[in-house]
């Protein structure tokens, strides 16, 4: 971007000189060369054909366990009670949760799997739905993590960091590839009502940090009002809120002239943004004219507003709006005791309407070029915390492995990539980091995820800091 | 272009500074001690400025070696000479004491440094030319190629003497792997793909490695270039994973891609050919002449998705092959007016990436559609690939406005106000791909207009009133088309066993 042109020519004292520095003529010719401002976006993204347009991000927050819903470890149920061989946890430090255990007995639920599609893949029976959209998804089994605990891992991956104060994935993308739709945001955040609430969920996670604040993730709230303060206060019509974000926007660039605070253009842009949300939304997100067959195949509890299911059809008509990254949270994984039970829950919440999703956007032609993504921060050790019994324990945190799936743009179909070992320990074929994750999603995208960069503070940040592969063979 | 890699640019510029004012600060200093002058300020001045050029010859160096199309271990050479003339060169200036010790050695350095920048940009062999023998050929000149024998079958003298006006035949031997591809080999892939280094399990450097190829399989098609990894990675885009020579090193040149290209059309042999040629009358019957190729008219190389998808090189069938075929053919840019008139309509304008100048229209924010808007567009019809004209009242009559878009590959019609008759206008659109008509009026009888788009991939049909027995014809005449008919709903688990049910549309009550 032309600081130049942006600024109307007044400039302060650190660009003049690295202005300068670099050669007065370099300035005026990365104007002509950077791309196109009648474009989407001014960041001359995308760097080459994208395969996916939008993202829709289904986050299991607290760490389903891969062991009972994907990753299908028949070794558990033959040692079912012995010891975790001292071999295969070799020196992994595991959470304070556990680390005083004297025992660390294999577990394993009374929970079948089973082979389903043309990609034969492991699906258990927690997840019935999911089986019947099989030959959709791309499931990973090997993807790893650095943290050990929620806030750092979901903070990892969501912004590929672990100590938080980085922009989140959606907000790059945002930020990167800007919005198609001019009157909703280009990323929405939904947090859906749970069964159990276990970990919170803070703001940061889908927070800009140093992108400039317009890139913010959009909270969308289950209720009435989803958007607070989005509608006028009673006794202000049309015309009066118009006139008074003329004034506004007219006083925010009197001060802009003299503090050149780039926040500034943020909180007109954000302004404009919300006035034209205020028509915008309300139409997006009514689903009383969705006819009956939608609730049947999203499940009944898409017609309570703030389930899962319900967000997961707000987040096929904010995709079919063109909005660019729907991010959806639901809680309540983390089981550390009473796993076999309270998993059947969490999965009855998510199972049927993620998989709804997917066939939704399938009939609609969006599946071609929007990607799902579901998945949590970390994966669940196979060996019991507390007591083991046949019809109860519970399993800690393990980061050295888990499960998630993708599908849709630009990702094989009916695949499964990445093993670990018969213990679901470790990862003992293709390995997936977090950042070669996010690498891959950045890379459907059309973003080479080691030339988008923020300069910001000195340093040039981003999303995959200084790490990230892109996995191609599961690309198309 | 990054700033910085302007500011490389100047580099060759730049770097003549220091070398001439340095010679010349030397120059002074003898001058100095034969003629017995005070002229010390003016040498001080002089070494100042050269050490001060010097560093910014550096610095713009540095640069212009980041772009990476150098030899790398040339460049560290050239890198280190010029570094250490640099520091020398201040040296000089600050330490008056030892000026002629450093002087004498950075004028020394000075010519290394120098004859390394040389060989960068000339070529290592600019100075002394190697001699020409038949094991080590530099890269040949195609156009006027020596080394190519001749024996007429006729008469030996007859080329010579008075036959002049006469076609004869001649007997041409040519050996184009010795003369041509063993140069481009040895000089631009051997360093990964030989004896000390055998990069994805390649040797390139005998007749039966090239053959066997590498760990992907074979590399070599003889007659069909296109399918011949040695010759399509070399046109995959540099970013591409799979181009050869990989992104930073020496990349071949266009005439020697077309020999190669030439090589493998002829067949491959790795012996040396005779043919039997008849010479026209006057021409020059030396000269074997390689076409040159134009890269773009080339077929387009497979894209390396496609290719890591398949797990082999050779695998070629990309999914959006239409799609990607016409990305990788340039086109000129759409003009900035075309663009903002687009813009100021409300329609959003995406690109293809980096270097491309195609483009997606979105019509998402349209919010009084109308079919003049489509007249807007044909201003970029070379441009755009895809359309999204979705839930806009487009009419039958608007889709004739689309003829002129030979590139469309994707269409988004769906929920919009076309029929049957609106189908008929499509079927001038030879690389659509997907269409998607979900949500409309159309009817059996429209589908008969879709076998005209051969390379049509995906069609949405959901919520249209087109029939099963249509859809059956549909596929009969197009096998290799999906067609996405939609209304789908689970099975319960409590009656598990099926798989997922996809109704047909037309059983609405079902919806």
């Amino acid at each position: 971007m032309n600081i130049f042109e942006e600024y109307n020519s007044k400039v302060n004292r650190r660009e003049f000189l690295s202005g300068s520095v670099l050669g007065l003529g370099a300035t005026a010719l990365s104007s002509l060369l950077t791309g196109n401002e009648f474009l989407t976006n001014d960041n001359n993204l995308p760097h080459f054909p994208p395969k996916a347009k939008r993202v829709i991000y289904l986050f299991q927050s607290g760490a389903p366990s891969q062991l009972e819903l994907f990753d299908y470890k028949p070794k558990l149920k033959e040692m079912f009670g012995q010891e975790l061989p001292a071999s295969i946890r070799g020196e992994q430090r595991v959470s304070g949760m556990t680390a005083n255990q004297r025992s660390f007995p294999l577990a394993y639920g009374k929970f079948t799997f089973g082979q389903y599609g043309q990609g034969r893949i492991w699906l258990s029976d927690l997840l019935p739905y999911h089986q019947q959209i099989a030959d959709e998804l791309c499931v990973v089994k090997s993807v790893h993590t650095e943290a050990i605990n929620h806030d750092p891992a979901v903070t990892f991956i969501q912004t590929g960091s672990q100590q938080g104060a980085r922009p989140s994935f959606g907000s790059w993308i945002s930020y990167g590839l800007g919005s198609e739709n001019k009157n909703l945001p280009a990323f929405c955040v939904l947090l859906s009502r749970s069964t159990s609430y276990d970990q919170p969920l803070y703001a940061k996670l889908w927070n800009n940090a140093f992108l400039p604040s317009e890139h913010q993730g959009v909270l969308f709230r289950s209720g009435d009002d989803p958007i607070l303060y989005l509608n006028d206060p009673p006794g202000v019509d049309k015309v009066t809120r118009r006139d008074m974000l003329d004034v506004l926007a007219k006083l925010h660039k009197q001060q802009l002239e003299t503090v050149l605070d780039d926040e500034l253009n943020s909180r007109i842009a954000q302004y404009e943004m919300a006035y034209r949300m205020q028509t915008a939304v309300p139409d997006t997100l009514d689903v009383s004219k969705e006819p009956d067959w939608v609730f049947d195949l999203y499940g009944p509890q898409a017609r309570k507003p703030g389930t899962y299911a319900a967000n997961c059809l707000l987040a096929r008509k904010l995709i079919e709006n063109d909005v660019r990254f729907v991010q959806l949270y639901h809680q309540g994984w983390d089981q550390h005791g009473n796993l076999p039970t309270d998993i059947k829950k969490l999965a009855k919440d998510v199972d049927q309407a993620s998989a709804a999703l997917i066939l939704d956007l399938k009939q609609r032609g969006l599946l071609e070029d929007t990607l799902v993504i579901w998945g949590g921060e970390f994966g669940r050790g196979c060996y019991s915390q507390g007591k083991l019994t046949p019809d109860n324990y519970g399993r800690d945190h393990h980061p050295r492995c888990y499960s998630i799936w993708m599908a849709g743009a630009g990702v094989k179909k009916g695949f499964t990539y990445g093993e670990t070992d018969d213990f679901g320990y470790n990862i003992i074929k293709d390995p997936v980091h977090v950042h070669d994750y996010q690498a891959t999603i950045m890379h459907l995208l059309g973003i080479d995820h080691e030339r988008f960069t923020f300069k910001f503070q000195g340093r040039r940040y981003r999303l995959t800091d200084v790490a990230g592969h892109v996995v191609k063979d599961i690309l198309l | 272009m990054l700033p910085t890699e302007l500011i490389g640019r100047f580099h060759p510029l730049i770097v003549h500074l220091p070398i001439g004012i340095l010679l010349f600060a030397f120059a002074m200093m003898v001058f100095q001690r034969i003629r017995k002058i005070d002229i010390d300020v003016v040498i001080g001045f002089a070494l100042f400025s050269g050490a001060l050029c010097s560093i910014a010859a550096c610095v713009a160096g540095w640069f212009l070696a980041q772009s990476g199309e150098y030899d790398a271990a040339l460049v560290a050479k050239h890198q280190w000479t010029g570094i250490a003339t640099t520091a020398l060169a201040a040296l000089a200036f600050a330490l008056k004491r030892f000026r002629w010790v450093l002087m004498v050695s950075t004028v020394i350095l000075l010519t290394l440094a120098g004859h390394y920048g040389g060989n960068l940009t000339h070529g290592e062999d600019y100075l002394f030319p190697k001699k020409k023998t038949a094991q080590s050929v530099n890269i040949p000149n195609l156009d006027s190629l020596q080394t190519v024998e001749l024996a007429s079958t006729t008469d030996s003298t007859a080329t010579n003497s008075g036959n002049e006006g006469v076609p004869q035949t001649v007997e041409r031997k040519t050996f184009i792997y010795r003369d041509y591809v063993v140069p481009i080999l040895e000089n631009k892939c051997y360093s990964c793909h030989s004896a000390t280094k055998m990069k994805g399990g390649l040797r390139l450097d005998t007749e039966a490695f090239i053959k066997k190829g590498g760990k992907n399989g074979s590399i070599l098609s003889p007659g069909n270039p296109n399918a011949s990894s040695i010759f399509s990675c070399l046109l995959l885009p540099p970013d591409d994973d799979n181009h050869m020579p990989p992104k930073g090193k020496p990349q071949l040149s266009e005439q020697e891609i077309a020999a190669l290209h030439f090589w493998i059309k002829k067949g491959a042999a790795f012996q040396e050919q005779i043919e039997t040629i008849t010479i026209g009358a006057g021409s020059s019957p030396t000269a074997l002449a390689i076409p040159s190729l134009k890269l773009a008219e080339l077929p387009k190389a497979p894209s390396a998705d496609s290719l890591a998808a398949k797990g082999s090189i050779n695998a070629s069938v990309s999914r959006s092959s239409q799609e990607a075929g016409i990305l990788s053919t340039p086109v000129e840019v759409a003009t900035p007016a075309a663009l903002a008139q687009l813009q100021q309509n409300n329609i959003i304008i995406s690109d293809f990436g980096q270097g491309s100048n195609y483009l997606m229209a979105n019509f998402v924010n349209v919010k009084k559609y109308r079919a003049t808007l489509l007249d807007d567009l044909k201003s970029i019809n070379n441009q755009v690939l895809r359309i999204r004209l979705s839930n806009q009242p487009v009419q039958d009559d608007d889709l004739k406005k689309l003829a002129s878009f030979k590139n469309l590959t994707w269409l988004n019609l769906e929920k919009t106000s076309i029929s049957d008759a609106g189908l008929s206008h499509l079927q001038n659109l030879p690389n659509l791909e997907q269409l998607n008509l979900y949500g409309t009026n159309i009817t059996d009888r429209g589908l008969l207009a879709l076998p005209k788009c051969a390379h049509l991939k995906t069609l949405y049909l959901w919520q249209t009133k087109v029939s099963p027995t249509g859809v059956e014809q549909l596929k009969k005449a197009m096998p290799q088309l999906q067609i996405v008919m939609g209304g789908f709903q689970f099975v319960k688990p409590d009656s598990m066993g099926a798989g997922k049910k996809e109704l047909p549309s037309g059983n609405k009550q079902a919806l």
